[in-house]
């Protein structure tokens, strides 16, 4: 190939594909974006980093299936499990925030990351222990099962419905914490922990609530990523990866950058399928080394640290 | 301090018994003790992050991986020296280490470990998918050691004695002024800025470092079983580390020796029972966070001293 021919992109694949990929990438930015933004909330408010976020996601993704499978997957099981996987997890997440982390919110830092590495271990074997080593997947409803179809751009009616399913999240997370007095108390324990809670905040139950929706959103994101493709047990390493390096392209702490960072990964990913399949994985990180040289603390980063203003 | 009797008699009774134990330990037994005196090394030196620099990797078996497969495919692929094989190992672990460090150290703490797992996983993939360069997930099998080691014992006092010295090289490391700035750097790295220390050169330096020693630990370790996997990329042996560091105390000298005795211990003995071994390791972590926060040793440190002197 020649350098006119390069220049004239004739290579490039025709433009139908290149709008389905685009869309599909957003897709998968809509479920990376629940995901990021669940941590993004329970760093933001708790000041924790849950590496087990990835982890739930994953129980989110087998309970869904498990519920699923239990309905002998008929007409309505999957909006049955769209429902219930959720609840699990959070309480799941109840369970956690209760007895585990409360112990280590006064010790070191690293003390907490290594607490919610034990429940990634934990869970990462306790799902291969119920539910086996292999692959499992459930069917998508007969109601998003087709396709959509404009011109030539073939696009899954399911990945349509993620697609508009989170930004429909995020609002709704938009209006709890900033519309409610729950989100006004939660951000006020964000800003200032012992202000907010000499003036007669119940700090104890927030931290509970907030965790358990920001593991809400996680089983979420795992319930609408199990008809999409494969449950693996090694789901959990794989999201955790991409997630934080969404957190890191988009800015710890800022769920505008969560947004921005996850679909800037989505799409990365799509796009790095197309031209190189079997390193899709690195051009994500092409472009986190490329924000980690020229803007350390994310795009919509504050440099100071996640909870400064 | 360093020169004190009490540290000279710990060392020569270590090195006595290092030296005694082949006459009374059966061939399983005596690889046994190899794979734990080659993991003490890997343990203490990732301590010198971890604990001395106050930096969390989660993703430092990359580099006994790098170590591992640089004998490997040097032994198998070319006709070079065995001796300069097993030489490059802890320099390409080095190099892979100042690599990986060279874009993570600008970030700390999660993110610089989130960073360095997911770097591993790339190391991981390319060694497991990418047939033509190291064999895929088939390995590379029937590497050689020294053919001076032929005797059954040689190996194992080969590994002592390479082991005993990169202790001694971490010892003084550790007590010289690069050290010692090492220490101040994790007890307050904006204070340490502030008196004009390097900090983020001191942490890649010490990440490299590191990483020498993961390689020497990989080629030992590849020595020692004549293969080389993808999963000494594998993030749990990264976990495997940390926890060997965290059990044995992190602050401590020779916890992570300990910790590597205790985990390689109990690995052998429950993977005889099961599987599912990655929920028992789990659970050590979840009681050394909850309960046993400066470790084995370094609980029982303290537990020595006199009422005001604990923390």
């Amino acid at each position: 190939m020649d350098f006119w021919q390069f220049l004239s992109l004739s290579w490039l694949p025709p433009l139908s594909i290149l709008i389905t990929q685009l869309l599909n990438g957003v897709a998968r930015s809509m479920l990376l974006f629940l995901i990021s933004s669940g941590l993004t909330l329970i760093l933001g408010i708790l000041g924790v980093v849950n590496f087990a976020h990835g982890s739930l996601y994953m129980l989110g993704a087998y309970t869904c299936y498990t519920i699923m499978i239990y309905l002998a997957q008929d007409a309505y099981s999957f909006w049955v499990a769209l429902i219930l996987a959720p609840i699990a997890i959070a309480i799941v997440g109840a369970i956690i925030e209760l007895f585990l982390l409360r112990r280590v919110y006064e010790a070191e830092g690293i003390m907490q990351l290594l607490l919610t590495y034990a429940l990634v271990l934990f869970f990462s074997d306790f799902v291969r222990l119920v539910w086996g080593p292999q692959y499992r997947d459930v069917n998508r409803p007969e109601v998003l099962g087709g396709a959509v179809f404009w011109g030539k751009v073939i696009f899954p009616s399911y990945n349509l419905f993620v697609l508009i399913l989170g930004p429909l999240v995020a609002l709704f997370l938009w209006l709890i914490l900033y519309r409610t007095k729950f989100g006004k108390t939660a951000r006020a324990i964000a800003f200032d922990r012992e202000m907010a809670s000499a003036l007669g905040v119940n700090v104890p139950f927030l931290y509970t609530t907030v965790f358990m929706m920001g593991c809400g959103l996680a089983g979420l994101g795992g319930a609408l990523a199990a008809p999409m493709g494969s449950i693996t047990p090694t789901m959990d390493i794989s999201i955790i990866v991409e997630s934080f390096v969404v957190v890191v392209i988009g800015g710890m702490g800022s769920f505008g950058g969560a947004l921005l960072g996850a679909l800037i990964v989505g799409v990365a990913h799509a796009f790095g399928i197309l031209i190189l399949p079997r390193i899709a994985m690195v051009s994500i990180f092409v472009v986190m080394a490329v924000v980690l040289i020229l803007r350390p603390w994310g795009l919509l980063g504050n440099p100071l640290g996640p909870l400064t203003k | 301090m360093i020169e004190s009797r009490s540290n000279w008699s710990w060392a020569l009774g270590g090195i006595m018994v290092l030296a005694v134990l082949p006459f009374f330990l059966s061939k399983f037994y005596l690889h046994l003790a190899s794979t734990i005196l080659i993991m003490a090394l890997f343990a203490m030196s990732f301590n010198l992050i971890l604990g001395y620099t106050g930096i969390t990797s989660f993703g430092h078996a990359a580099f006994f991986g790098v170590g591992a497969y640089t004998f490997a495919l040097l032994s198998i692929k070319t006709n070079w020296p065995l001796v300069l094989n097993i030489c490059l190992a802890p320099v390409t672990g080095a190099l892979a280490a100042f690599v990986v460090g060279y874009f993570c150290i600008r970030l700390h703490g999660i993110l610089f470990a989130m960073l360095t797992l997911a770097f591993s996983q790339i190391f991981y993939t390319i060694a497991f998918q990418w047939y033509g360069f190291t064999g895929g997930d088939n390995g590379i099998v029937g590497l050689p050691s020294p053919a001076i080691l032929a005797w059954d014992k040689g190996f194992y006092y080969f590994t002592a004695a390479i082991v005993s010295a990169g202790v001694v090289i971490l010892w003084r490391l550790i007590h010289s002024p690069f050290g010692y700035t090492l220490w101040t750097i994790r007890e307050n790295s904006l204070r340490s800025s502030f008196i004009g220390v390097e900090v983020n050169w001191h942490r890649l330096i010490v990440f490299t470092i590191t990483g020498a020693f993961a390689g020497m630990a990989g080629v030992l370790f590849a020595m020692l079983d004549h293969q080389a996997f993808p999963n000494y990329f594998h993030w749990s042996l990264s976990t495997e580390v940390l926890i060997m560091a965290l059990l044995g105390g992190m602050l401590t000298f020779t916890g992570p020796a300990l910790g590597a005795m205790v985990v390689t211990l109990l690995r052998y003995w429950i993977s005889s029972y099961t599987l599912y071994w990655m929920i028992f390791l789990s659970l050590i972590l979840l009681i050394i966070v909850l309960f046993l926060q400066k470790g084995i040793i370094g609980t029982i440190t303290e537990r020595m001293k006199p009422p005001e002197l604990r923390t």
